[in-house]
């Protein structure tokens, strides 16, 4: 590059609200958004760290995309560097967050005044959001209704046990799909909107309805605990401290037991020390006699 | 010669649970799919499968507690104790108390993994300004599962071939009254994993939805799609009644 070409980059540069005629209008198409959506449920949580998390994910997630919009190479190792940041959020809805970065990127590389960091903003912005609706919808409660419903099949020894693995593969990805579509297309507006609209937190409670129904389903049919202890009564008729407890309420003791690792882990108590816990009371309860 | 395969076997799907592509992870996350993977190494499926699905009642919230740091390796619990109790004829409850430490042990493994993957972010940084989309790619996905071999596969390889040498001898250790106390807890432990899950709904007053339900099933035994159905027009009302509330005041 010669020093008269340096100069009139540089000038340019300088009224960038005229540059558009000189530099080509680059656009993404659906393609791209559908390859960046394979991208993010391939690659974006292989390299995460305690530095950074998904940071690198995310960089490795935009590169077929910013390769295309930043032709120039200075271009494209800034908008790598800016991708490198902190990210981590929920694989499903955290799409959406993808799909915008896309849009704001697409619109940055064709002239349009966005900082880097209003995109980094952005991003760190919605993360926190799109992972509460994420860990509660996706992780703690589709996930644990799907593998609810087919633990059956598998504990009879039946394949069909592995659609648990299917439904939550094809929920976290159409989830990402139509996620980075929307987040794409859609726009910052429309998504911090849904974020925090009505609409979610509805499909949120709802669902959470569903997830602590089919718990109490769960600790019926899986928590099992029965004491031992019995006494002759005068009349010769056998006192069993367990049929007694079942005439009082049946299945009281599971759900007690559940119940009250529920207060401890809500306190703040730790799940291994709740399974230690557990272990103990057991063992010692089967030393005893009572179990 | 046989035992050494089947160790390298369940190397590989622990290594698989924790590629950490999504795609993948969906699969081998599930207890049912690693024990029905292990089953099929070790020539029976069905009982795998029916392991797979014992342990996935203990770990139903799968691995993460809330702010997504691992608490407990259930993918290492049934990879260890999976192959030892189909191969000593162990019973599942008794092999579901053998795995919690491998659960703890996994924790371990996992923070060491998030401190060393660290080197892969930095270079990355490096490759960044030079604008070596190549590089960062091997950065973000080569490295990282080369590092992976070495930090999961063999040690679990290692683990499951010293384990199946072992574990007889040692399972025929433990005394009646140890092994007995395994059981009930065995039956007992499922409770910590459906709290979990409650816990990270985070709404105490979807409780009562939870003692309805114990109670709904203790009574009648009720198949669990239909519970499914009355679960999720429970959600609907609720929110269809709870709403109007609101839209009142």
């Amino acid at each position: 590059m010669s020093e008269n070409t340096m100069n009139t980059a540089m000038e340019r540069n300088d009224n960038v609200q005229n540059s558009n005629e000189t530099k080509p209008h680059i656009e993404l198409t659906k393609k791209d958004i559908t390859k960046t959506w394979a991208y993010w449920l391939s690659f974006h949580r292989i390299s995460q760290c305690f530095e950074r998390y998904y940071g690198l994910g995310v960089c490795v997630t935009l590169i077929p995309v910013l390769k295309k919009l930043y032709p120039r190479k200075d271009d494209l190792s800034k908008a790598l560097t800016r991708h490198l940041e902190t990210f981590m959020t929920d694989p499903g809805f955290g799409a959406a967050i993808i799909g915008l970065t896309v849009a704001m990127e697409e619109e940055k590389a064709n002239g349009a005044d966005i900082s880097d960091a209003a995109i980094t903003g952005m991003k760190s912005a919605l993360m926190g959001p799109s992972a509460g609706f994420g860990d509660a919808l996706n992780s703690a409660t589709m996930s644990s209704v799907f593998r609810a419903l087919f633990i059956p099949f598998a504990l009879a020894g039946s394949a069909a046990g592995l659609l648990a693995a299917v439904c939550i593969f094809l929920w976290f990805s159409g989830i990402a799909y139509f996620s980075c579509h929307i987040g794409y297309s859609k726009g910052k507006k429309y998504l911090m909107e849904v974020m925090t609209s009505g609409k979610m937190k509805s499909l949120m409670l709802g669902v959470s309805v569903l997830g602590a129904f089919m718990m109490g389903v769960m600790t019926t049919n899986y928590v099992s605990i029965s004491l031992i202890p019995e006494w002759e009564l005068s009349t010769g008729a056998a006192l069993s401290l367990q049929s007694t407890l079942d005439g009082i309420m049946p299945g009281m003791l599971p759900m007690a037991l559940t119940l009250g690792c529920y207060a401890f882990l809500r306190k703040g108590g730790k799940i291994l020390y709740a399974i230690l816990g557990v272990i103990v009371i057991a063992l010692l309860g089967a030393v005893i006699g009572l179990f | 010669m046989e035992n050494l395969w089947i160790a390298i076997g369940v190397g590989f799907i622990y290594y698989l649970a924790y590629v950490e592509s999504p795609f993948i992870q969906f699969f081998f996350k599930e207890a049912i799919v690693i024990g029905a993977a292990i089953g099929l190494i070790m020539g029976d499926f069905k009982t795998g499968l029916i392991m797979g699905g014992n342990f996935q009642i203990l770990y139903i919230a799968g691995v993460m507690a809330p702010g997504a740091n691992l608490s407990v390796d259930s993918q290492l619990a049934c990879c260890v104790a999976i192959p030892i109790a189909m191969s000593t004829g162990m019973g599942v409850e008794e092999a579901m108390v053998m795995s919690v430490p491998f659960g703890v042990l996994g924790v371990f493994l996992d923070n060491f993994r998030r401190t060393v993957m660290g080197y892969w972010t930095r270079r990355a940084d490096k490759h960044a300004l030079q604008a070596n989309t190549k590089a960062i790619m091997f950065d973000g996905i080569g490295g990282p599962l080369i590092f992976n071999v070495i930090i999961r596969w063999i040690p679990v390889a290692v683990i499951v071939y010293l384990g199946a040498n072992t574990a007889t001898a040692l399972v025929e250790a433990i005394p009646d009254w140890l092994m007995n106390g395994f059981r009930v807890a065995g039956g007992m432990l499922p409770a910590t994993g459906l709290a979990m899950i409650l816990v990270l709904l985070n709404k105490p007053f979807l409780l009562v939805y939870y003692v309805l339900a114990v109670v709904i099933t203790q009574v009648a035994s009720v198949p669990i799609v239909v519970t499914a159905v009355v679960g999720a027009i429970l959600g609907i009302l609720h929110v269809t009644f709870t709403q109007d509330k609101t839209a009142a005041a």
